[in-house]
């Protein structure tokens, strides 16, 4: 057989792709979930990194190593498996995936935020200590703020990795974008064509965040 | 702002508590299926047209099943791999998608009195000299990771000389492999080999001289379905007949 002729049928394909794009949604909802939740999180994570009082600081630590010292596909498959067993609750594909990446990536934003911090000047913190403002208000009004507008683009890196890392959920049957090329893929047995879609979707959707950050960015800048 | 983080807190475990509180009304609990919708015509998608719905032979058998048993059957969706673990950990009552029930597997789960039988063959190219598993020598042959068939493979090896086995996770990879010219031949139940050489041009089946391998409907160990399973498979000889007609039809 000639292997130097690319025979790709994407006429098979064409019925199956309103199929693949509804996987757009679930990625989405994934990604967004997550992240927002994984934000939050992180946010008290940091807190606990930066803060005065040990044992917060060794459960931060200790947190962030293990979620960060394993694969992100062990930590999915284990929450998803080992839950029922261990609680007898039986834990959705949909519950696990998004548990699993609001706990890792609040493990990779935490970092970046307490390097955000670390890096406003010290004084600002003595200058509005002194002022008596109270801790919570000086993070919530003074610190954090500008920490997230130093960090902006790695938070970024961070959303476009988790969207995705978002595809590993097809191990466990999530049905994104991913699982779905490839249920079309055995459908059809064919597999360049489903793969190629799904491709081209994940491809949109990071540019499409990668702008929307971009925007985002040079409006934080001039205010 | 705190009350903004809160409403989204309360609006996912809502969320969360909706896609639980599945009402379990009607008198019998379902029996919950898992199985892995990728292997046409056993299982898998129509997505240009049934969209989401799971279909084929195994969906049949079960529904059928479940009518005998007096339980409705409830599906859900799982990888192959994941199957067994799904088992063991309580999220379905038995799994069904092609399974060959192996020593291997034996060990990890428990399995229904047979309910198919697959006959193995080759898959080639068109243009292949291959016409039966004598000619494999110095060849690369496919099978199907953890199947009777990649045994039966890796027997030949001993006789065949020069014969390799690759290992591979699903029938459509070997597919792929075989058009990339990596194998030379692939080995698979004859029913999924003719439908992919009738859907897939420049591919033809060689029928060989084996015995057929069962397949069958695991269960978690220690399981009281076993038995009720295999009192209503035997009254269902007929109803698999007809659903191999309308599934498996050459």
């Amino acid at each position: 057989m000639d292997r130097s002729v690319i025979h790709l049928d994407f006429e098979r394909i064409w019925p199956s792709v309103p199929y693949i794009l509804e996987g757009v949604q679930v990625t989405l909802a994934y990604t967004g979930v997550s992240l927002a939740l994984g934000f939050i999180c992180g946010i008290l994570l940091t807190l606990c990194k930066i803060s005065h009082i040990q044992p917060l600081k060794w459960f931060a630590g200790i947190y962030t190593s293990i979620f960060r010292g394993t694969p992100l596909l062990l930590q999915l498959v284990l929450i998803y498996h080992a839950t029922p067993q261990l609680t007898g609750y039986d834990i959705s594909a949909w519950q696990a995936g998004i548990l699993t990446f609001t706990l890792n990536s609040a493990a990779y934003l935490s970092e970046h935020m307490r390097a955000g911090i670390n890096a406003l000047d010290k004084g600002q913190m003595e200058a509005a200590l002194s002022l008596g403002i109270p801790y919570p208000l000086i993070m919530k009004d003074i610190i954090v703020p500008q920490a997230i507008r130093n960090i902006l683009p790695s938070l970024v890196n961070e959303a476009i990795d988790l969207l995705k890392e978002s595809a590993l959920i097809s191990t466990i049957g999530g049905a994104d974008i991913l699982r779905r090329a490839n249920i079309v893929a055995s459908e059809k047995y064919l597999y360049f064509e489903p793969l190629l879609i799904a491709g081209a979707l994940y491809y949109i959707l990071v540019m499409i965040l990668t702008s929307a950050a971009h925007l985002l960015e040079k409006k934080l800048k001039t205010s | 702002m705190y009350t903004r983080f809160l409403s989204i807190f309360l609006a996912l475990f809502s969320l969360v508590a909706c896609g639980e509180k599945k009402s379990e009304e009607g008198a019998a609990k379902p029996l919950v299926v898992i199985i892995s919708p990728d292997n046409p015509p056993f299982e898998f998608k129509d997505t240009a047209q049934a969209g989401d719905k799971v279909i084929g032979f195994d969906v049949d058998v079960v529904q059928k099943l479940g009518e005998h048993l007096g339980r409705p059957i409830k599906i859900i969706e799982g990888d192959f791999q994941s199957l067994i673990p799904s088992l063991q950990s309580g999220r379905a009552d038995m799994a069904l998608s092609e399974i060959y029930p192996t020593e291997e597997r034996r060990k990890s789960v428990d399995f229904s009195d047979p309910y198919y039988s697959n006959k193995p063959a080759l898959l080639v190219l068109d243009s292949s000299p291959i016409t039966s598993e004598k000619d494999l020598a110095n060849q690369k042959i496919g099978a199907q990771l953890g199947t009777p068939n990649e045994t039966m493979a890796q027997k030949w090896t001993e006789t065949v000389p020069g014969l390799s086995v690759i290992s591979l996770n699903k029938g459509g990879d070997l597919v792929q492999e075989l058009k990339n010219g990596r194998i030379q031949a692939a080995i698979m139940g004859d029913n999924i080999a003719y439908r992919i050489a009738k859907s897939t041009p420049g591919l033809k089946v060689i029928a060989i001289d084996t015995p057929s391998k069962d397949i069958a409907i695991a269960f978690p160990k220690g399981s009281s379905l076993v038995g009720p399973v295999n009192d209503a498979l035997k009254n269902m000889k007929g109803d698999i007949e007809q659903i191999t007609q309308k599934w498996i039809v050459q």
